[in-house]
Order: structure tokens, then C-alpha cells, then sequence
């Protein structure tokens, strides 16, 4: 499960898979393997050694008495589908979008085009360095969403792709 | 001495030289484009004016603009900071033609200076040592591949007007002449609009010790001492430090003594500074930098010499404050930049809004910073935007210093590189003073920072809870209230500031 959570205004990027009793938490990709236990009223997790009581009042969750705000918002799914081990599942539809704000300095693609697993669909500046967006999989451009030299934001769909 | 100075430049430097400037009784004027209306700089100064759209090439590169501005509001002269104007020959002397003061080295030298083969040439006949190479435009794959031979692989293509570690290209075999070749025309091309380069002998485990000199308008000289900037990723310095641990002080006057007489038969006035490779107990000449450095304060922690006041008094048309025999060279100063981007995922350039900012302080601490809480990074920028600087009597002492400093900076809703200076500062080579330009990947550094801070732990800890109890549906898209929670320390000293602590009651929004 992939969500953005925004804790006391500073958002970060979350990735939760189950795996047996516990949990593996990506947050801005760095992993940590809490394991929790859940009351009527509260959650245990433990991280390592450190263990907290996390309670839920309102919008705000309270972490060993600590107040904090937050808010989760839920990413398309299809906008982060990861490549497929294999082959492309085929007909398969991926919305590229950034890893960061920046500017499209480079448009690789059309749509109509196919094109490779790895091969650069854009490439972006932000903070005077240029980044290769590849690719996830062997796909059909099916819609370009943006310009040459437009400036965009962390969360626009760079393109709309569709696995062969 | 001037009564105006337009600062064209943003974020930290624009705001420490108008701390020197307004110090000494001179009216600051600064310029901002559409993406930095309400940044830091701004309000650092006297008066600021807009330039433009956010892209640079319309705003902080708009010489037309920026001539204009400095017209109509009166400034005498204008100091570029680094980056952006700072060394264009052109701008230099379009300032001249304009009768402003441009701060900074006469636009000639500037061209030399620029000329990657013009300064080795200028330098060599100077008696200074230069890294073995070509002193002219590599043209032919065919040229370049006996040039190699003689020199020895491995070697390094560089472009002429090249400067801040691009369009550089390292060759080790002869198979791979062709390609590197080739990227670094287009390189050199695509960001400095000439697609000439040169070949020097690649030089292996080489520390990168640098220079700083002053020269006054009837060139009387002097050293302020070296830095060594040998933390690098991608040529991108990423830590600085004076003195060099490896070095001499012999060695550091007979450096300094080459790097004053280089700048000379530049013919270069003002501040500059002269790079070195140092490699196998020998000093070669690598490139001039006709500016005001990014790492310049730590000189000014060591020497107690304010470089931009001496900046711009030798602008002003006055010698130096000092001479050579008066400069003492106290302690060890070490700089650590923090910049916008994420050491765990590659430094990719991570922009947006500070949410919450806490510097450190304390004896020999000082912080040269753009931002603020609220403070925007924009992406269309460089990403950095602080400098934390510490000064010890030892290096040892330095690091701990430093260390102490960073792990009480705080500074969230971007991430930033301090994750990566603490596990440097943490690394024993880096501990022992064993330092080489490619030493952070060597040492894959950045690679081995897995976990993140204490907060972050918090985030995991709130998500696998959000996850095991309520669920995320029960949180989506709520908009709480109070998006931040303001320190109780600020709320103690804004209700001082509205007189005295008691005079505003604390009390609860509905």
C-alpha cells in the first residue's frame, strides 16, 4: 500500500507491505520493520528497541502524549504500478510522474511511439541537474501530458503508457 | 567608498554580503525573480526589485534587467555573489560601459580566467606548475587518441569554457576515446554554448587544494592561506576545510606565493582563487575562480578577514586592509553545505516548503543560510541552501564541533544532505585526514546511509499504526487545523517582542 502521509505539514512518502506478523514501512525509502499490536483504544509498535504508544483523537495522532497532525492522501495506484518482474503484464496501463518537481528540459516521446523497458520517456531539471525518467516497462505511449519546457509539479502525470 | 550596491544574486550569498555591505554604511539593493518574492534575501535588503519569470535565463541572467535596475535605483556598483553573473566577462563589461563598479576582476582577466587554455598557457609562462595536457582544442578523435598516448591513460577531456565540474569526461582505455569524446563536445555545447575541448592527464587520488588571494588596483598582493575541498560527488564540493591536513607550511607559503604570481601576469585584480591537484607532494595548476568562493568562510574563520568587505574596498579603488606578514592563520575551520537533496535516494534534488527550522549556534558557529520556516525552495535553482561553518583549535576538535552543529540543525520539509556530512564526519578515513576528490564514491559514503533520523522512526511508527488500527481511510484528505505547530520557543520570543513575556495572554484557537 502506497500513500503520501503529511505529518505536522511536512509530507512524506509511504510504502506499507505486510510480510507475516509484521510490517515493512518505507518512508522516503528508507525501511524500518515495526511490529504493532493494536488495543481498543491504542497501538503498540515497536521499532527495534523503541517502543511507542500511539493513540488516535480526532485529526490528530498522539505518540507517547505528543500531538501530532495528520493527513493521509492516497496515491492512484496505477500511477506507481512498479515494472513487472517479467514480462509487462500485457494492456497494462502506467502513469509516469516525477520523482520531484522540475522542469522538462527534454521530450523523448509521441504518442503512438513504442518503447523499452529503460528507455528515457523525459528528461527533467530541477536544481540545475537533469534526471532520465525511464520507462517501467516494453509499452505504447498512449497520451503525452506535457510540454518541452513546462515546469511541473511532484504529483502531475508525465504520460499515460500501455504495457505489449 | 560606494553609498549603493545591487546584489544580483539570491539566497545565502546575496544575503551575506548585504550583512557586510549595510555594515559598512552602504544601501543594499537586491533583485528577485517570480519564484523568490518572498524569500529571505528579499527582506535582507534595503530595497529589492523583480526581474522576471523563475527560469533563470529570464531572471538572475537578465543582464538587460538587472542593468536597468542598478540605473534606476541609483547603485554604484554590483557584486554578482557566485554563480549566475559572476563570471561573465561580457556582464563585467557591459557594467563598465554602464559606469557601474562591477566587484569582482577587470572583465579581461575574467575572460582569461575563463579560458581553460588561455589560463594554462598565462600560468605555465609564469613559472607556475600546471597538470601535464594540451594547451589547445582537441579537434580530431584521431589528435585525441595521440595526445592520450603520450600523456597515458587514463585522461580527462575538459571544455575549454568549461567551470563548476562540467563537461569534464575520463578516459581509460583507448576504446572509450570515441564516446567520451563525443559526450563531452555535446556537454560543453549544450551548457556553455562551445563545444571545444582540451585533454590533461586524469590524475589519480589527488586532493583539490585551492588558493585565496587578494589583489589591489595597483597589484599589491597576498595569500589568505588554502582550502582543501577534496569532498566531492561529481566535482560538486561538499565539504571544506582550512588548513589542508596534508600540507606543509612551507608548502603553504611557496603555494601561496605561486598562486599570488599566477593571478598577476593574469593580469587579475580583487579576490580570486587559484585551484591546485596536489598528488605525490607536488602542486599543479587546475583553474582560476575569478569570484567570491561558495567555502570563502572558513578563510574568514581562520584569518578573521571579512573577504567581502576587502572586495569591496579593492573595488573601491583602496589596497588591501592588510599585508602578508600581518596575516595569522588561527585554528581549523571546517564547512559542510547543506543542500536540498536526498543523500539516501542519489542527492535527487528534493525542492519545496520549510516546514520547521532550527539552526544551531554557539562559540565558532556560524550558519550562512537562505531559509527560513515558510521559506521556499524552488526547483529552478541550485539546491543549495545553507552552509553551516565551525572553527576548533584543532582539526579533531573541528569535527566534533561540527558534528555537535549539524545534529542540532533541523530542518524539514525538504531533505538535505546532513545525513550525509555526519556519516563523513563519522568516517574514519575522513577522521584520519586521508582525503581524494573521489574518495565519497570510493568509499560509496552516500550509498552505505540507509536509515534516516529520529523523525522519520516517528513517520514509520504513525504509518504502522495508521495501518494496524483506524486504517488510512479514516485520515484521508483531512485538512487539520494547525499544519505546523510553532516551537513554544517562538511563541515566547514573538510575545516578547510585543512587550515583555507576560503582556500577551496565551490563548486557545477555537
Amino acid at each position: 500500500m502506497r500513500f503520501d502521509l503529511i505529518v505536522d505539514g511536512e509530507p512524506h512518502e509511504v510504502e506499507v507491505v505486510r510480510r507475516g506478523e509484521g510490517l515493512v514501512v518505507r518512508i522516503d525509502g528508507a525501511e524500518y520493520r515495526p511490529v504493532t499490536r493494536a488495543s481498543s483504544d491504542a497501538v503498540d509498535v515497536r521499532i527495534g528497541r523503541a517502543h511507542r504508544t500511539i493513540r488516535f483523537r480526532g485529526t490528530q495522532v498522539v505518540i507517547d502524549g505528543d500531538p501530532h497532525a495528520v493527513v493521509v492522501q492516497v496515491r492512484d495506484e496505477g500511477a506507481t504500478a512498479r515494472p513487472p518482474r517479467r514480462k509487462g503484464v500485457a494492456h497494462a496501463i502506467y502513469e509516469v510522474r516525477p520523482p520531484m518537481p522540475g522542469r522538462v528540459v527534454k521530450l523523448a516521446i509521441r504518442p503512438g511511439v513504442r518503447v523499452r523497458r529503460g528507455d528515457v520517456l523525459v528528461v527533467l531539471e530541477a536544481m540545475k541537474m537533469q534526471n532520465e525518467i525511464p520507462a517501467p516497462a516494453d509499452c505504447r505511449v498512449r497520451e503525452v501530458l506535457v510540454r518541452e519546457g513546462e515546469s511541473i509539479p511532484g504529483d502531475r502525470v508525465i504520460a499515460v503508457l500501455e504495457a505489449t | 567608498m560606494f553609498r549603493r550596491l545591487l546584489i544580483a544574486n539570491r539566497g545565502e550569498i546575496a544575503i551575506r554580503v548585504a550583512r557586510t555591505a549595510r555594515g559598512m554604511g552602504i544601501a543594499c539593493i537586491g533583485v528577485y525573480s517570480d519564484a523568490d518574492r518572498g524569500a529571505l534575501h528579499v527582506r535582507a535588503m534595503d530595497e529589492a526589485h523583480g526581474i522576471g519569470p523563475p527560469p533563470a535565463a529570464e531572471s538572475y541572467l537578465n543582464v538587460r534587467r538587472i542593468l536597468e535596475v542598478a540605473r534606476e535605483s541609483g547603485a554604484e556598483a554590483i557584486h554578482p555573489g557566485y554563480g549566475f553573473l559572476a563570471e561573465n566577462a561580457d556582464f563585467a563589461a557591459r557594467c563598465a560601459d554602464e559606469g557601474l563598479v562591477f566587484v569582482g576582476p577587470p572583465a579581461r582577466a575574467m575572460a582569461l580566467s575563463g579560458d581553460k587554455i588561455a589560463a594554462r598557457r598565462a600560468m605555465a609562462r609564469a613559472g607556475v606548475p600546471v597538470t601535464p595536457g594540451v594547451d589547445r582544442v582537441v579537434r580530431s578523435i584521431e589528435e585525441a587518441g595521440a595526445i592520450a598516448e603520450r600523456l597515458g591513460y587514463p585522461v580527462l577531456f575538459k571544455a575549454i569554457a568549461g567551470g563548476g565540474g562540467i563537461g569534464m569526461s575520463r578516459v581509460d582505455r583507448p576504446a572509450q576515446l570515441r564516446a567520451s569524446f563525443e559526450s563531452a563536445r555535446s556537454v560543453a555545447l549544450a551548457n556553455f554554448g562551445n563545444a571545444d575541448v582540451f585533454l590533461e592527464r586524469y590524475i589519480e587520488r589527488a586532493r583539490h587544494i585551492e588558493v585565496q588571494v587578494l589583489l589591489g588596483p595597483r597589484a599589491r598582493g597576498l595569500h589568505l592561506g588554502e582550502r582543501e575541498c577534496s569532498v566531492q560527488r561529481r566535482h560538486q564540493k561538499l565539504v571544506e576545510e582550512t588548513p589542508a591536513p596534508a600540507i606543509t607550511a612551507r608548502e603553504r607559503r611557496a603555494i601561496g606565493e605561486v598562486a599570488v604570481k599566477g593571478l598577476r601576469a593574469l593580469g587579475y585584480r580583487n579576490a580570486g582563487t587559484v585551484e591546485f591537484l596536489y598528488h605525490g607532494g607536488r602542486f599543479t595548476f587546475n583553474e582560476v575562480n575569478p569570484r567570491l568562493q561558495v567555502e570563502h568562510p572558513i578563510t574568514e574563520m581562520v584569518t578573521g578577514v571579512d573577504l567581502v568587505r576587502q572586495q569591496l574596498l579593492l573595488a573601491a579603488g583602496e589596497d588591501p586592509e592588510l599585508s602578508q606578514s600581518e596575516v595569522a592563520i588561527r585554528g581549523h575551520a571546517i564547512e559542510c553545505r547543506i543542500n536540498a537533496e536526498d543523500p539516501v535516494r542519489g542527492f535527487l534534488p528534493s525542492p519545496g516548503r520549510i516546514v520547521a527550522y532550527r539552526e544551531p549556534s554557539g562559540p565558532d558557529v556560524r550558519v550562512d543560510s537562505g531559509i527560513a520556516t515558510g521559506s521556499v525552495v524552488p526547483a529552478a535553482y541550485d539546491p543549495l541552501v545553507a552552509k553551516v561553518v565551525v572553527c576548533g583549535r584543532s582539526r579533531s576538535g573541528a569535527i566534533r564541533r561540527m558534528r555537535n552543529a549539524l545534529a542540532d540543525f533541523e530542518i524539514r520539509g525538504v531533505k538535505t544532505t546532513i545525513p550525509f556530512d555526519l556519516a563523513l564526519l563519522r568516517h574514519p578515513r575522513f577522521v584520519r585526514g586521508d582525503l581524494w576528490t573521489t574518495m565519497v564514491s570510493d568509499l560509496r559514503i552516500a550509498e552505505k546511509l540507509k536509515g534516516r533520523g529520529p523523525a522519520e522512526e516517528r513517520v514509520a511508527a504513525i504509518a504502522a499504526a495508521i495501518v494496524s488500527g483506524p486504517g488510512i481511510e479514516a485520515f484521508a484528505g483531512r485538512i487539520p487545523l494547525v499544519l505546523s505547530k510553532p516551537s513554544t520557543w517562538a511563541l515566547a520570543g514573538r510575545r516578547e517582542r510585543l512587550g515583555g513575556a507576560h503582556a500577551v495572554r496565551p490563548h486557545r484557537r477555537r
